[in-house]
């Protein structure tokens, strides 16, 4: 998927900075103070977005330690409920952090290495391959469009291109 | 997908792209200035006055200094070039004074098609005759006066839609009540007959190949846009692979070139309002000699057309059924429209725009080489719609 957060976001602060600030009115204070306002929240935006994930990873992995910690100083000492909840909870933070250690940068660089390889293998094969051979990555590339290109196209209906985005499946129902 | 560095392509990279993909001479002069020009700056933002005072330079140079520009003001509307409106003040050629209204086009630092201002200039002039066209006035398509290379034409009055109909960016989609269908459809179609029975006359277009018959005008196509796909493209997509190789690989024969305008459709020409006449046909930008087929496949492109009241029927660019367009064309034309050549135009369009709004769009966003960037990146969001009807032509040909 090409049209990510990354671009969306730089390009707005560019419109926004170069484009729309030199017109606004110098006299409307609320205006120039607010516009301003967006403008750095969405640098804010762009520069803590690919963290984010991170960012979380962290503080779960901090508050498992803390938690723990918690547990074993307190434990027998009266507050039975509490921290039977507390020991779910860390149970499950301690599940969800072992799934969630990729990071998202990872996971993207593999999908563009995937694209990249699959394309040259097309290629490859498209034009040096016997008929069989080209018919068998048509069925299958055709087969993979459809259904990549589904999500994509889902993913950005709010943006008004399609004719009947009704027919479309929500992007939440798509995604496993 | 990149092998090499994108933003900053070496010498050697820009080599062996040009070596990879044969391009028309112009063609390959202006990708070649891109690439070069790539690592460097971004589009600097120009005010009205700074290109009043370029413009003016450039205007100096052909007709000294008896001339004074007025009413300088920016039209919006394309999604690739800059334009400025303004009235110069001059006597031409020694004639009485009077007021001339006019349009400066330039190209952005990169631009969403990267075009030659030389040829459309060339274009435009070759075409005053045989469609209504803006008179063009002046060239700087080596940037000597402008920040970036420019042309002057004039000013034709008129909309690209009517006021009360709505569509999308781009002329996309547009709708339109059915007395300008009925006033706009014929006239459409008439334009791009007479553009096409047009002779083609090399020593007016000096910087266009004219390719013999056969199969070298869809090879220089191909060269072209594969070219534009690996210097522009970020992600690779599979789908465009398939689609590129099953190009190579059915090049039709074409009997006899064309000059083709190269982005026909709703969106691309003016009209008047109060009598319903196509006063210019604009964008001439790649416009390039070759197989009809290809304007005709561009203009019914399902993104620039809408579907009628009925639910079903599409109409070429909101404006008239397909069975109507190709009947119309074919009669006043006098080139006939083979189905299996006019499906292999269909998957060229959509793989095309594959690559201007996937991956020519998210670059030029990407190194912030535009006035409107924001419109760029926006555009890559019609890619998986535009992919997906290209995917469902690959299915119906294979």
């Amino acid at each position: 998927m090409q049209l990510r957060a990354d671009i969306q976001l730089q390009t707005a602060i560019r419109a926004l900075s170069e484009v729309v600030a030199p017109a606004v009115d110098a006299s409307n204070a609320l205006a120039v103070e607010q516009l301003q306002i967006v403008i750095g929240m969405l640098h804010l935006m762009a520069a803590r977005l690919p963290l984010q994930a991170r960012f979380d990873c962290d503080e779960l992995s901090r508050l498992l330690e803390f938690s723990t910690a918690l547990i074993a100083a307190l434990d027998g000492g009266g507050y039975t409920d509490v921290i039977t909840t507390l020991r779910c909870a860390t149970g499950e933070g301690a599940g969800l952090l072992a799934l969630a250690q990729a990071d998202p940068a990872d996971i993207l660089r593999v999908i563009r290495e995937l694209r990249t390889h699959t394309g040259t293998l097309i290629t490859a094969a498209y034009r040096e391959g016997s008929d069989a051979e080209r018919a068998r990555i048509t069925t299958l590339t055709l087969a993979h469009a459809d259904a990549q290109l589904l999500r994509e196209r889902s993913w950005v209906v709010p943006m008004g291109w399609e004719r009947q985005p009704e027919d479309l499946p929500a992007i939440e129902d798509l995604l496993k | 997908m990149p092998a090499f560095d994108k933003d900053q392509p070496s010498p050697a990279c820009i080599a062996a792209l040009r070596a990879r993909f044969a391009c028309e001479a112009e063609v390959d002069r202006i990708l070649t200035r891109k690439m070069s020009l790539r690592a460097g700056a971004g589009y600097v933002t120009q005010t009205l006055a700074m290109l009043v005072e370029r413009t003016a330079s450039l205007i100096r140079a052909h007709i000294g200094n008896d001339f004074t520009i007025r009413a300088a003001r920016w039209l919006t509307g394309g999604a690739s070039k800059l334009q400025m409106a303004f009235t110069l003040d001059w006597a031409p050629d020694g004639s009485a004074r009077q007021q001339t209204a006019m349009v400066l086009r330039m190209q952005p630092a990169e631009s969403l098609v990267e075009s030659s201002r030389r040829r459309e200039f060339e274009v435009l002039a070759a075409v005053q005759s045989v469609v209504p066209v803006p008179t063009v006035y002046w060239n700087d398509a080596d940037a000597r006066h402008l920040p970036y290379p420019a042309i002057v034409y004039g000013f034709v009055p008129g909309v690209t839609k009517p006021r009360e109909a709505t569509s999308q960016a781009s002329g996309m989609a547009t709708r339109l009540a059915a007395h300008w269908r009925d006033s706009l459809g014929p006239q459409f179609v008439s334009c791009i007959a007479r553009v096409h029975k047009h002779a083609i006359d090399h020593a007016a277009l000096p910087s266009f190949d004219i390719p013999a018959p056969g199969t070298a005008s869809i090879e220089l196509a191909l060269n072209h846009w594969e070219r534009v796909w690996e210097e522009d493209a970020d992600e690779d997509i599979p789908l465009m692979r398939l689609a590129a190789g099953w190009l190579r690989r059915h090049r039709p024969a074409c009997a006899k070139p064309v000059l083709l305008h190269g982005d026909y459709r709703m969106g691309n020409f003016l009209f008047t309002e109060h009598d319903a006449r196509i006063t210019a046909i604009l964008d001439w930008e790649m416009a390039r000699i070759g197989d009809h087929h290809f304007d005709i496949a561009w203009a019914m492109n399902a993104a620039y057309g809408t579907v009628d009241q009925d639910g079903k029927t599409l109409l070429v660019g909101g404006l008239l059924p397909e069975s109507e367009f190709l009947a119309r064309y074919a009669q006043e034309s006098g080139h006939s429209i083979d189905p299996v050549t006019l499906h292999y135009y269909k998957i060229y369009c959509g793989w095309l725009q594959g690559v201007i709004a996937i991956g020519t769009a998210w670059r030029i966003a990407h190194n912030g080489k535009t006035h409107q960037d924001v419109q760029a990146a926006w555009i890559v969001g019609i890619g998986p719609k535009l992919l997906a009807e290209l995917r469902d032509l690959m299915a119906q040909a294979v």
